[in-house]
């Protein structure tokens, strides 16, 4: 019989919040923390570890909590919108059998990494 | 979490479909953005407590690598292909009316890519001037 899968939106839902995080944001983020610093195109003052431990790091204040809930916000939809589309991937390439594994595989992971960077932000960094 | 297909059902598609029609392999290619951009994120993640203990002034760390350069030179590329197809495809997406008429597409597509490179601006002007934050 045929059920309407209503948990689809959901995770639809997550996938095009992280469609426009990874469109809007991740651009600058990769330029800045991939190629502008380690290419060395920024003053070296705007990297020295007190000024990335007072945005980045502990403890937190004001100003760097809003620095890592933007981080956060973009990774996280991020994850979920690779975890969809890596899910429709696999099945567009021509994976027929276990679907539903592979759906549990790919949120659990987005979910996993989720977990891992909230802690990593908010506890270690 | 889906249907399961119809007994004695075999999709007719062949597994290299894809490769069959530029159009085709374009959009496997979008689907591969995905997979850099989530690549990227978490690799940033896992070297933030490395970042604020020095690694950018550390030549030995990954961050400070020619490979993670290389690395995010790529992402950049898959991730900017994910950003132009997707705001070149909010007029098709969004349909925003004031008054009587319709908002044309294209100035929909011109908003996205007008708040894109007021974004980027001003998240590069706070993480690359030393005087925010420091």
């Amino acid at each position: 019989m045929y059920k309407i899968n209503t948990n689809e939106p959901f995770w639809w839902g997550l996938f095009m919040g992280g469609a426009g995080m990874i469109g809007m944001f991740l651009p600058v983020l990769i330029l800045v923390f991939g190629l502008a610093i380690p290419g060395g195109a920024v003053p070296p003052a705007s990297y020295d570890t007190v000024r990335l431990i007072h945005l980045l790091g502990q403890p937190a204040s004001v100003g760097n909590l809003l620095v890592k809930v933007f981080l956060f916000g973009v990774f996280s939809l991020t994850f979920f919108h690779w975890a969809h589309r890596f899910r429709y991937l696999l099945f567009d390439l021509g994976l027929h059998g276990g679907r539903t594994a592979v759906e549990y595989l790919c949120y659990s992971a987005a979910l996993a990494a989720t977990i891992y960077t909230a802690v990593t932000l908010f506890v270690i960094a | 979490m889906h249907a399961p297909l119809a007994p004695g059902y075999r999709p007719a598609l062949s597994n290299g479909w894809w490769l069959s029609n530029r159009r085709y392999f374009l959009y496997m290619v979008r689907e591969l953005t995905a997979v850099f951009a989530a690549l990227w994120a978490i690799i940033f993640v896992t070297q933030l407590p490395q970042i604020t203990a020095g690694a950018y002034s550390n030549p030995a760390s990954l961050v400070s690598s020619p490979l993670w350069f290389a690395f995010s030179l790529v992402s950049l590329a898959f991730v900017l292909y994910h950003a132009w197809t997707a705001f070149n495809a909010t007029g098709t997406l969004i349909y925003l009316r004031m008054g009587p008429k319709p908002i044309a597409g294209g100035s929909l597509n011109a908003a996205m890519f007008i708040a894109w490179a007021l974004a980027t601006f001003v998240i590069a002007f706070v993480f690359v001037t030393p005087a925010i934050g420091g």
